[in-house]
């Protein structure tokens, strides 16, 4: 199918009013919880896993977008307007946004990130089409021993760039392929791990494991802690728009903060975090005031708040094409795609064409409703703040026991997720991520099939699993991410010596 | 203590979990066995939390740990009601063993006090089983009152 034609097939399905209502509930749900401190994308992607199995599969898709995007932007209301990031995606946004507010700007700084969101959306799914298309098409020449490659360099990459320690995302990596080898071996149909337990013998399932160790530890963690949290002023809506100069200054942050974004979406790890962290870099250093930053920049919302939109567009390529998720949010969507039997790939273009260019359609139809929502909804978001946690705590806890239950009335996942949950706030309290470990998990099987497949065909000379171009290019990227920052700091050591 | 805890628990966790994938065939090169994948993260896990046992033993403790806002009692009390939970549903199907779950937490989180804790508690209930079951058509588990929601509504 030639790209526009299936775009236009694409807006016919994102268009239709059932997926117009997933992805408004999505932007509405995304937005609260980016406000919301505590209880992220991650945990309301999670919690709605289970919910998902009654939509259909292009239902449900449109509905994480929404989710998705409308955190990004959520989080940066509360980020500008009370100094509290809703997600760690917001964090930079603080710096320059609260000060706006400071200066009575809190309003302009809202309207840029609007704007900064929308065009970095759209920009990015464009790339998402021409990147996914490419990458699909070269993806079918790829066999089992390119899938290995692949998955071993992105969870090299992952590692390298998870907020955590090296060694502590290493250690969730391999619990995660741990976990996946629970059941019975696919090929053999060799029981493993099982312990005896009759409902092990499916394996674990991915739907209590992603509740509780993101939606239920998220839970505990606001239970915990018990987050105050803070109240805005009322926002007027001319006091949201931004002057002549204020325009002109952020236009240009927002295109680069697009590519940079974007791009940094297509890396395995917290890419949306780490797109807004680059940009600020970015903007600070070409700008010809850069004491200006941190002090109320305009260039420190637009470009922040542009690349953690664009990154989410960029997030999805590795999904849709290779069907391999290299971030926590991802394997969430590949979660919801598997339990409606459908495996992302290379194939999927071809063989679902309304669900690829649906989604795709619905991430455009998402952003311009969130342009059109969030502005003048502003002051009622805010409110959301206000809701007590004593009663949203029970209500997310219910939700999370009915839909785990109601997904294979198996009162085992109730236990797995339970036991989820306490050591997913129990890692979280030592400096432990859960994202790399629901990561592997998912990657895992088809790391395993390949694995064997690979072997198998090559009669088990690993120098023709390895030596292969493509295959070659991927391991030696590993290792010099590895081994090049360990080079550098060696040398800077010995030269500080000397 | 609780970091030391931790990686005394991730290695134990890693000799289990080896110990149990070298019982597997690993198979050959040629023809690799369900064991193979197993002994290899089992391998890995072993050497990377034995690894991480180490540094955290040798590391001084932190002097000053973060205490936060504590809030213990809550956290112990929604573990207790989510792994109390599968066991309630068990002997008391949806209806009661979700009432019990619900107005247990919002008790425990101290909402509005007992008596509006309790009808708070059983709308939630009363509608989410009417949401389930009517709107979505899940099968939860069903007993008595739940037969009479049934023919109460037809």
């Amino acid at each position: 199918m030639e790209m526009w034609p299936s775009l236009v097939h694409g807006f016919s399905v994102a268009l239709q009013p059932m997926n117009m209502l997933y992805a408004l509930f999505g932007c509405i749900l995304g937005t609260m919880t980016g406000i919301l401190p505590g209880i992220g994308p991650l945990g309301a992607m999670a919690i709605l896993l289970s919910f998902t199995l009654y939509i259909d599969a292009t239902g449900a898709m449109i509905l994480f977008a929404g989710i998705y995007y409308g955190s990004m932007y959520g989080g940066s209301t509360t980020s500008i307007l009370l100094n509290i990031p809703g997600e760690n995606a917001s964090v930079i946004t603080c710096i320059d946004g609260y000060q706006m507010t400071l200066k009575g700007r809190g309003g302009a700084a809202l309207s840029v990130s609007a704007v900064g969101s929308f065009i970095a959306g759209t920009i990015s799914i464009f790339g998402l089409m021409v990147a996914t298309s490419l990458l699909g098409r070269a993806a079918l020449k790829f066999g089992p021993p390119e899938f290995v490659a692949i998955s071993v360099c992105g969870f090299v990459l992952l590692m390298k760039l998870s907020e955590e320690s090296l060694l502590k995302s290493a250690i969730m990596i391999f619990a995660g392929l741990a976990i996946c080898t629970v059941g019975t071996d696919y090929l053999t149909g060799t029981l493993r791990f099982t312990l005896g337990v009759e409902g092990l013998i499916q394996g674990i399932e991915f739907l209590p494991v992603a509740i509780g160790l993101f939606g239920l530890s998220e839970v505990l963690e606001t239970a915990y802690s018990l987050l105050e949290t803070g109240t805005a002023k009322k926002m007027k809506f001319r006091e949201l728009l931004p002057n002549r100069k204020e325009w002109r200054l952020s236009i240009p942050p927002m295109l680069r903060g697009s590519v940079i974004g974007f791009l940094i979406g297509l890396i395995p790890g917290p890419a949306p975090m780490i797109s807004t962290f680059v940009s600020y870099i970015t903007e600070k250093k070409i700008s010809k005031h850069p004491e200006e930053f941190g002090r109320g920049a305009i260039e420190g919302v637009a470009g922040p708040e542009s690349a953690n939109n664009a990154a989410v567009g960029g997030a999805y390529v590795p999904l849709l094409a290779l069907g391999i998720p290299f971030t926590p949010a991802m394997a969430m969507v590949l979660g919801a795609l598997l339990l409606h039997n459908i495996t992302p790939g290379p194939n999927m273009i071809q063989e679902k064409p309304d669900l690829f260019w649906g989604v795709i359609a619905s991430m455009y139809v998402a952003n311009f409703m969130l342009l059109l929502l969030n502005l003048p909804m502003v002051n009622i978001f805010v409110n959301v703040l206000r809701t007590p946690k004593q009663i949203l705590l029970p209500v997310i806890v219910m939700l999370s026991l009915i839909g785990v239950y109601s997904a294979n009335a198996s009162l085992l996942d109730l236990f797995i997720m339970g036991l989820c949950a306490i050591i997913g706030f129990a890692i979280k309290r030592v400096g432990f991520k859960p994202a790399p470990l629901i990561i592997a998990m998912v990657i895992g099987p088809m790391l395993e099939n390949s694995l064997r497949q690979a072997l198998l065909i090559s009669g088990g000379d690993f120098e023709k699993v390895i030596f292969r171009p493509i295959c070659l290019v991927l391991y030696i990227i590993a290792i010099g991410i590895m081994v090049v920052p360990w080079l550098l700091k060696q040398g800077s050591k010995s030269s500080i010596k000397s | 203590m609780k970091q030391k805890l931790t990686a005394v628990g991730w290695f134990c966790f890693s000799i289990l979990y080896l110990s149990g994938g070298w019982a597997l065939n690993m198979g050959t090169m040629r023809k690799p066995g369900p064991g193979l994948l197993p002994r290899i993260v089992g391998i890995g896990l072993l050497i990377l939390t034995g690894i991480h046992l180490w540094q955290t033993f040798r590391k001084q403790p932190d002097s000053h740990q973060s205490s936060g806002l504590l809030n213990l009692k809550a956290v112990f009390g929604l573990v207790a009601a989510v792994l109390a939970y599968p066991v309630l549903l068990y002997y008391l199907n949806f209806i009661m063993a979700t009432f019990a779950v619900v107005y247990f937490m919002l008790l425990l989180l101290i909402f509005k006090g007992p008596v509006w804790d309790f009808v708070i508690a059983l709308a939630m209930v009363v509608f989410s089983f009417l949401i389930f079951t009517m709107v979505l058509g899940v099968s939860l588990r069903n007993g008595p009152i739940e037969e009479f929601f049934f023919r109460l509504l037809g």
